[in-house]
């Protein structure tokens, strides 16, 4: 594996210290709910778009095709960029995967059958080296999945971000100059085996449940569905 | 589950933390709103919580005004601007095929208009310069491909764009359905209004409560009777008996209708209320000239009930567009016959009253409120065939202040002068639209 961009052993180092400390951010996070949802199964989610097929690279700083990370299983996905601190964006996302695949763990539904995936909205900064340690914190034997894939440039990812409505701007101070900051609309995405996105949330939508209730539905609908399927798995 | 906490994100707080290391700097969103300008859907990012800069006017094209064709009408309303309250952009569509409704995409980047006549649905980027909407698709086969005609509301939701039409390809009457085409504009589902058990088949308005999973639908009139002349029309008494009289709360995951209620008179917008916490919404009565109020009982139970009078009812004040304040203390209410806005007090939403009224014009339809409501905007028309005739067939955008005790004028665009035609329904945007996440 090898360390893309100046900043990324600096980004190591100073990973390793928040593994240690565990600052407090994110302590604010909204977590959305969303009650009254219908029990799994009795309902069916609705075919909305194909997943575009897209050039990625994996954590092993690899190409792959975003259709080997999604195809033949639950997927949910979302975009992110590692220093994402919106305590609106990124982080809902994250607490909402950490609670989806924790709930899979143990549930033979979803256990075999989930796939978690996160592509960067930022390949300049979130190098494969990057979705490597990120990659490593969030993968256990006993947990499902969780795949951290990030782009050559942001003229690769664009394609992918305009099909899947993903909107992103890169702020800049009074200067002009870049703040590294990236402005997006939280979008997760809960993706069938055959490459369909049959769920699309946004903040308001986002609760750990929904997202559950729905892998829990598209597993029933698909009880083919496997998170081993593809050889990169 | 649902009480989870944004701690359970440990790991999360690792990447985040890398953020203070690889040079990025701090960005402290406010918390996402739940619904943007007061009145469109919750799932609509964008929020515009200052100052609007531009306010489109979906207008239908007028026969001997202008060059005659329905048009997207854009103005300039920042005070001080040195364009203030004059059109600085319209885009002609062709024709006239009554120009209704519009609601923006999720990511507030398209603007969907829809034409109730020919059912033609019209894209327009606004995200990229949102001064010179730029025509970019035109959905021209929803009656063929769904069997309902007539879209009336434009309502986001993530990736798609959920349709009400108000009647059917078949007998052009009030059975419809709902429509879901994903944001390219391709069709994803149709679902048919309920009928039988309560249900009538009608359909006009949608406002969905996303934290309760719940979606209100209202309804309305067939194409026979929204394309007659009003006059013709009442005094048609067969023709009279055709307008709905129902709401339907759906469950909307599962998109299937849970409960309808007996709403009579054609119950048209309807506003959940946006404060946090209330749980409750409130539309108008068209016919009956009442508003109704969306809640839980002490069972748990949804139900709707009439909670206030609007105007003289005997009088047939037809109300039409209403607007919620952000914080649900208080409501617009339009009523077209008298050309009067009525503002009530909803401290109290069981029991609202008016605290407020002005004459806007011989007629009055739309009502808009920025999302502070210091400022209101009018628009006057109905529907083509409804509109008053002659004198009184004034066709305008008005733009007020509100502070509170008045109304007070500080433009108005005169759409007959201008060659423009009806002046229909409102639309906020601003040049700089931050993304936020919700």
């Amino acid at each position: 594996m090898k360390a893309k961009g100046a900043l990324a052993p600096f980004a190591i180092f100073s990973l390793a210290l928040m593994l240690a400390s565990e600052p407090a951010l994110g302590a604010n996070t909204p977590i959305p709910m969303v009650l009254d949802l219908p029990a799994p199964g009795t309902y069916a989610l609705q075919r909305i778009q194909r997943v575009p097929e897209a050039q990625l690279l994996d954590a092993d700083d690899r190409p792959m095709a975003l259709s080997v990370a999604t195809r033949g299983a639950i997927t949910a996905l979302a975009f992110f960029y590692g220093h994402c601190v919106d305590p609106g964006g990124c982080p809902v996302a994250w607490s909402a995967f950490e609670a989806l695949q924790k709930e899979a763990a143990s549930d033979p539904l979803l256990r075999g059958r989930l796939r978690l995936v996160f592509v960067s909205l930022d390949p300049t900064h979130d190098t494969p080296t990057i979705m490597c340690l990120l990659q490593r914190s969030e993968n256990a034997e006993t947990l499902p999945p969780w795949r951290f894939l990030t782009s050559r440039s942001q003229d690769d990812l664009a394609p992918l971000l305009a099909n899947m409505g993903q909107d992103i701007a890169f702020e800049t101070d009074a200067t002009g100059k870049l703040t590294g900051v990236v402005n997006h609309m939280l979008k997760v995405f809960l993706i069938d085996p055959d490459g369909w996105a049959r769920e699309i949330y946004t903040t308001a939508f986002l609760s750990p449940d929904n997202l559950i209730n729905d892998a829990r539905t598209l597993a029933m609908a698909h009880p083919e569905a496997s998170n081993r399927s593809g050889e990169r798995w | 589950m649902r009480n989870m906490t944004a701690n359970s994100g440990s790991k999360a707080r690792i990447a985040l933390g890398l953020c203070f290391l690889v040079g990025a700097f701090s960005h402290a969103d406010p918390a996402p709103a739940r619904a943007d300008e007061t009145c469109n859907s919750p799932f609509m990012t964008g929020l515009i919580k200052g100052q609007e800069q531009y306010l489109h006017v979906w207008t239908l094209g007028e026969k001997g005004v202008g060059d005659e064709s329905d048009k997207l009408v854009t103005v300039d309303v920042v005070p001080g601007s040195p364009t203030y309250g004059k059109v600085i952009h319209a885009i002609s569509v062709g024709g006239r095929g009554e120009a209704h409704h519009m609601g923006f995409t999720d990511d507030r980047k398209y603007l969907w208009a829809g034409r109730l006549d020919d059912n033609k649905i019209f894209i327009f980027d606004v995200g990229s310069d949102a001064s010179t909407p730029k025509l970019v698709k035109i959905i021209d086969n929803l009656a063929e491909s769904t069997g309902f005609v007539g879209p009336h509301t434009f309502y986001a939701l993530p990736g798609r764009m959920l349709v009400q039409a108000l009647s059917n390809k078949q007998d052009h009457g009030g059975a419809t359905g709902l429509i879901t085409y994903n944001n390219a504009g391709d069709l994803v589902a149709t679902t048919p209004m309920p009928l039988g058990n309560g249900g009538d088949g009608y359909g006009y308005d949608i406002a969905i409560n996303p934290g309760r999973n719940r979606m209100l639908t209202s309804s309305f009139t067939g194409w026979t009777n929204y394309m007659m002349d009003l006059s013709q029309l009442i005094q048609d008494g067969s023709a009279m008996k055709n307008f709905g009289n129902t709401m339907v709360m759906w469950d909307l995951k599962a998109m299937k209708p849970e409960k309808v209620f007996s709403v009579p008179g054609a119950p048209l917008e309807i506003r959940w209320a946006l404060k946090p916490g209330a749980d409750w919404a409130i539309t108008a009565g068209a016919l009956t000239s009442k508003l109704y109020l969306v809640k839980e009982d002490e069972n748990h139970q949804w139900q709707a009930k009439p909670v206030a009078d609007i105007g003289d009812p005997s009088k047939i004040p037809l109300p039409v567009d209403i607007s919620i304040s952000s914080d649900a203390s208080s409501l617009w209410v339009n009523t077209f016959t008298d050309g009067t806005a009525r503002l009530f007090d909803l401290t109290n939403p069981e029991a609202p009253r008016q605290v407020y009224s002005k004459k806007i014009g011989a007629q009055v339809n739309m009502v808009s409120q920025s999302w502070d409501g210091k400022r209101v905007y009018f628009t006057s028309s109905l529907l083509a065939n409804w509109d008053k005739k002659g004198v009184d067939n004034e066709q305008f955008l008005k733009g007020y202040s509100w502070d509170g005790k008045e109304l007070k004028e500080d433009f108005v665009v005169d759409f007959h002068k201008e060659g423009l035609g009806r002046a229909h329904h409102m639309k906020f945007t601003a040049r700089q639209q931050k993304a936020e996440s919700n």
